[in-house]
C-alpha cells in the first residue's frame, strides 16, 4: 500500500515471526469507501435535510393532494373482494433526515444469463470463469425457477450464474465498472433520468463487447469459447431513485440529464 | 500501470494468471482434439476441461498451522483491529452528529431572522447530481483538481 504509515513491532518467538506482523496500518479501505466516509456522507446528509416545519407542511400537502384525487375519482369504485390483490407494491415511507441514515450502497450482483446453456451444459463455465474473474468471488449457478417452451426450458435447468458484492469487493468492483469499463464503451454517456426500480436500485445492462473490456479479461479472452454478457445490479438504501441517483453519481457513475431549454439557463 | 491499476487486478490475478499459464498448452490440444476424434469423444471444447480443473479440481491453499500461542496472538490482534475500527467508527459518529446539530440550529435561526432566505434555502432542485468533473480522489491526482473556468477560456 503506497503512502500508508505503519508501526511494525518485532514478535518474539522466532517460529511466529513469519505468521504475525503486528503493524495497524491506517486502515486500509477501498478508494470508494474512503471517498463515501470522508466526503459523500456528509455531502448526502446535507443535501438531504428538510427542516421539520417544511417537512410538516409537505406533509400536509401531501394528504390533501391524495385525498383530493380520490375524491376526484370518477369511474368504478375499487371493489373490496380484490383488496389483497395489491398490484403495485407500495413504496417504503421516506425517513426522516438524521445525521445517520443517508444512503448507501448495499449491494452490487453481478448476473450473467447464459442461454446457450440449453443446448450445451459447459457453457455455464464460461460464466462462472469470467464471474470469479470479474468479481473475484466464485459465482453461484442458478436454476430456473418455471418453464419457458417458446426456448425449451424447463423448471429446473442451470440457465445462469451470479455474484453478490458486498464491503470492499463490492466498492471495487464498482470502481473498475466506472473508471476502467464505462469510458472504454463506445457511445457510452450515462445512465438515463428514468433508471431505477422506482425505489432507489439500478440495473445496468452490458452485452458481450464490454467484458472484454475489463483489465483481467484482457489477459486471458482468448480462453473463453463462449464470451457472454452480464448485468450489474446496484442496490442502495436510498427509498427514492432521485437520492439513489444522487448517491450514485457521487460515485463517478454519469446520468444524462435532460437539457434546459436556453430561457431558462444563465450565465452568473 | 499504476499503483491503481494494479491494485484493481490483483483480487483476479490468481484466477486470470492461472488461465493464461494455460493459454499455449489448450491451442496444442485443441489442434490435437481436432486432428484425431476418437469415438468416445464429446464434442466439448479442450478448454472447458481447464475450466473444470481451475474451478472444482484446484485444492484450496494450506492455511497454517497456529499453536495455542499463535491463536491467541491471532485473536488479540483481530481484536485490536476491531478496537481500532470501532473507535474510528465512533468518532466519525460524534463529529457527524456535531454537524448535524449545527446545520439544524443555523436553519432554526435563519427561520427566525429572515423568511424569504429560509425559503430559498430549503428548496430543493428536483433531480440533483454530484458535477461530472467531481471525480474520487486518486493517488496521482491532476495538476488541475477543479476548473474554475466552467470551460470558457
Amino acid at each position: 500500500m503506497f503512502g500508508v504509515k505503519s508501526m511494525r513491532s518485532a514478535v518474539a518467538s522466532t517460529a511466529s515471526k513469519r505468521l504475525f506482523a503486528t503493524s495497524i496500518a491506517q486502515a486500509y479501505q477501498t478508494r470508494l469507501n474512503q471517498f463515501f466516509h470522508n466526503t459523500l456522507r456528509d455531502d448526502l446528509m446535507i443535501l438531504q435535510y428538510v427542516p421539520p416545519s417544511v417537512r410538516a407542511r409537505q406533509g400536509a400537502a401531501e394528504e390533501t393532494r391524495m385525498k383530493e384525487a380520490k375524491e376526484s375519482m370518477g369511474g368504478t369504485p375499487p371493489n373490496p373482494l380484490r383488496k389483497h390483490k395489491q398490484i403495485r407494491r407500495p413504496k417504503p415511507n421516506v425517513p426522516v433526515p438524521t445525521a445517520h441514515n443517508t444512503p448507501f450502497v448495499d449491494k452490487v450482483t453481478v448476473h450473467i444469463r447464459c442461454r446457450e446453456a440449453l443446448q450445451n451444459k459447459h457453457h455455464l463455465l464460461s460464466a462462472l470463469m469470467a464471474l470469479q474473474i470479474l468479481t473475484g468471488e466464485r459465482g453461484e449457478v442458478l436454476k430456473a425457477k418455471n418453464d419457458a417452451a417458446a426456448w425449451k426450458l424447463r423448471k429446473g435447468m442451470p440457465i445462469s450464474a451470479k455474484v453478490e458484492l458486498t464491503g470492499d469487493n463490492m466498492y471495487e468492483f464498482l470502481d473498475k465498472l466506472i473508471e476502467v469499463v464505462l469510458p472504454r464503451m463506445k457511445e457510452y454517456h450515462g445512465l438515463k433520468m428514468s433508471a431505477g426500480d422506482g425505489v432507489g436500485n439500478f440495473t445496468l445492462g452490458f452485452d458481450s463487447s464490454v467484458i472484454g473490456l475489463f483489465p483481467e479479461m484482457e489477459v486471458v479472452y482468448d480462453m473463453f469459447p463462449l464470451v457472454t454478457g452480464f448485468s450489474v445490479n446496484i442496490k442502495t438504501t436510498a427509498v427514492r431513485n432521485p437520492t439513489g441517483r444522487l448517491l450514485l453519481s457521487g460515485f463517478g457513475l454519469p446520468f444524462l440529464h435532460a437539457r434546459k431549454p436556453k430561457s431558462e439557463t444563465f450565465d452568473l | 500501470m499504476s499503483a491503481f491499476g494494479r491494485r484493481l487486478c490483483l483480487s483476479t490475478k490468481g484466477t486470470a494468471s492461472m488461465l493464461g499459464r494455460g493459454a499455449s498448452a489448450a491451442k496444442t490440444s485443441r489442434k490435437a482434439a481436432a486432428a484425431s476424434r476418437g469415438p468416445g469423444h464429446t464434442n466439448s471444447d479442450p478448454r472447458y476441461e481447464q475450466m473444470k480443473r481451475i474451478l472444482f479440481e484446484e485444492e484450496p491453499r494450506q492455511l497454517p498451522e497456529l499453536t495455542a500461542e499463535d491463536v491467541e496472538r491471532h485473536e488479540t490482534i483481530l481484536r485490536a483491529e476491531k478496537i481500532y475500527y470501532m473507535q474510528k467508527s465512533a468518532q466519525r459518529r460524534q463529529e457527524r452528529e456535531r454537524r448535524f446539530g449545527a446545520m439544524e440550529k443555523a436553519y432554526v435561526a435563519l427561520e427566525k431572522l429572515d423568511s424569504r432566505l429560509f425559503e430559498a434555502a430549503c428548496k430543493k432542485e428536483p433531480n440533483v447530481t454530484f458535477p461530472r468533473q467531481m471525480r474520487v480522489p486518486t493517488e496521482t491526482p491532476p495538476r488541475v483538481i477543479w476548473d474554475y473556468s466552467n470551460g470558457k477560456k
